[in-house]
């Protein structure tokens, strides 16, 4: 099925039911190229089961989601994604040939401060280094649709500057975001969005963007 | 600048086996734990089989028959965590959204699986003539196209039925209950076509005898099966 050249994922009608609670219902959606998404919602929203089915890595009860042409997802979730008994530059060669990139890796490991780490495996790593890793093989294979979760979650301050420096100022990937920290990110992205009941409530000016938090830390309390 | 190729299937292949070798060198859990149950069920098997009073042609049957039942018992529990570690890092959806398909991913831990097998039969057999004073005296070559057939076999088919029951909250059981009715005609057909070849007497040549053609045939069903159903089955599981 192809979709509106302007969008690179669009939801349509789309159910989805976990361990038997529902966790979706008709839930609809345009993800515009280019545009860059924050996804709030309280815990048990929906927030990741949202970004998995957009990845493809979960197939909705009824629905159809569509992604727009050569548009490959990518998705970094709470789990590094990369194996634990590889060190961290075999983790990044291996991916990334995968994924079919042939770009060197020095380069990257250097800029996530990952070099006195890189013949370390990932199990004999911290958290935050693990997910400085997943971020980095994001930073090489540069994927037109990236999805991150909590991707702030175990970073210090210095990896949430790498973050918002290397990755998320890029101009040509459409990235979603799903968080809880609107201390580092309420600023970032055009478009916020709110899960709410199974639904998206979605805005992109100031003021209902301001509405929308309003509500997102009054649902919260 | 970088550069996106989408890498051919035969070097996805290549990077999962070394990727499965590689790990297994550092954590030593698959291929130690198959030479140290192997080890176990062989001498445990030897001894009880070396203390009984047999005609040593039935000694040779009893023994083939605990040999295959051993390596299969040994090749199904080690086939039931195979995608734990790739599930529980998320390694498994990184794969996927990189493109490989599961029918690859199926190939390169069925190869593991099978190398795993042919190491427990060689250990077992060989605990078996070691302690249980076994004697082979056929010829060789047709015993090894056996060996190989049934390991071939056992793997494709546990690595098929670990795939089918990811997706369910009790893999472990359901992995079994949904083997056991494809795995055992199979075991008996090899336990059959190992005896058929052991009983050949010196005046005899050997032929492929109907338990030899039905383990060669599901050799090679079994493994297309998995190409064919992984594809479908690991769906929504990473």
């Amino acid at each position: 099925m192809k979709i509106n050249e302007e969008n690179i994922c669009q939801l349509d009608k789309i159910n989805v039911s976990l361990g038997g609670s529902r966790i979706f219902q008709d839930l609809s959606f345009d993800f515009k190229r280019r545009e860059r998404f924050l996804l709030l919602g309280r815990n048990g929203s929906g927030k990741s089961t949202l970004l998995r089915l957009i990845a493809g890595l979960l197939s909705p009860h009824s629905g159809t989601r569509t992604l727009g042409e050569n548009t490959n997802p990518f998705l970094l979730s709470h789990a590094s994604g990369l194996y634990a008994d590889l060190t961290i530059e075999e983790n990044l060669l291996f991916f990334s040939g995968l994924f079919g990139v042939t770009k060197p890796v020095n380069d990257v490991i250097k800029s996530w401060g990952l070099d006195k780490f890189r013949y370390r495996t990932l199990r004999t790593v911290s958290k935050g280094t693990s997910t400085r890793t997943g971020l980095a093989l994001v930073d090489i294979i540069r994927p037109p649709l990236l999805l991150l979760d909590e991707p702030t979650a175990n970073l210090d301050h210095d990896g949430i500057q790498v973050l918002l420096q290397r990755i998320l100022s890029d101009q040509d990937t459409t990235i979603i975001i799903a968080t809880h920290d609107l201390h580092h990110l309420a600023t970032w992205g055009n478009t916020l969005l709110l899960l709410d009941n199974g639904s998206i409530k979605s805005s992109s000016s100031i003021e209902t963007k301001e509405a929308l938090l309003d509500f997102y830390h009054a649902s919260n309390r | 600048m970088s550069q996106k190729k989408a890498p051919a299937m035969a070097n996805i292949l290549g990077a999962l086996i070394q990727k499965e070798l590689l790990t297994e060198v550092r954590r030593s859990e698959f291929f130690v734990s198959v030479i140290i149950l192997s080890l176990l069920f062989g001498i445990i098997s030897s001894v009880g089989i070396s203390m009984l009073t047999l005609h040593p042609s039935i000694r040779l049957l009893v023994s083939t028959y605990t040999w295959w039942l051993l390596t299969t018992i040994t090749i199904l529990t080690a086939s039931e965590k195979m995608w734990d570690k790739e599930i529980a890092t998320g390694a498994l959806s990184t794969m996927l959204l990189a493109g490989v398909r599961p029918s690859t991913l199926y190939i390169a831990k069925a190869l593991v699986l099978c190398l795993g097998a042919i190491i427990s039969l060689v250990t077992i057999v060989g605990t078996g003539i070691f302690i249980a004073d076994v004697r082979i005296s056929s010829d060789i070559s047709p015993l090894a196209i056996l060996a190989f057939s049934g390991s071939v076999g056992l793997s494709a088919l546990c690595t098929l039925t670990s795939i089918l029951s990811i997706r369910t909250d009790r893999g472990a059981s359901v992995q079994i209950m949904i083997t056991l009715p494809l795995l055992i005609p199979f075991v008996i057909a090899v336990v059959r076509a190992t005896i058929d070849t052991l009983t050949i007497t010196p005046n005899e040549t050997w032929s492929l005898s109907g338990a030899t053609s039905a383990v060669i045939g599901l050799a090679l069903i079994y493994p297309s099966l998995g190409i064919l159903l992984s594809d479908r089955a690991m769906g929504d599981s990473a």
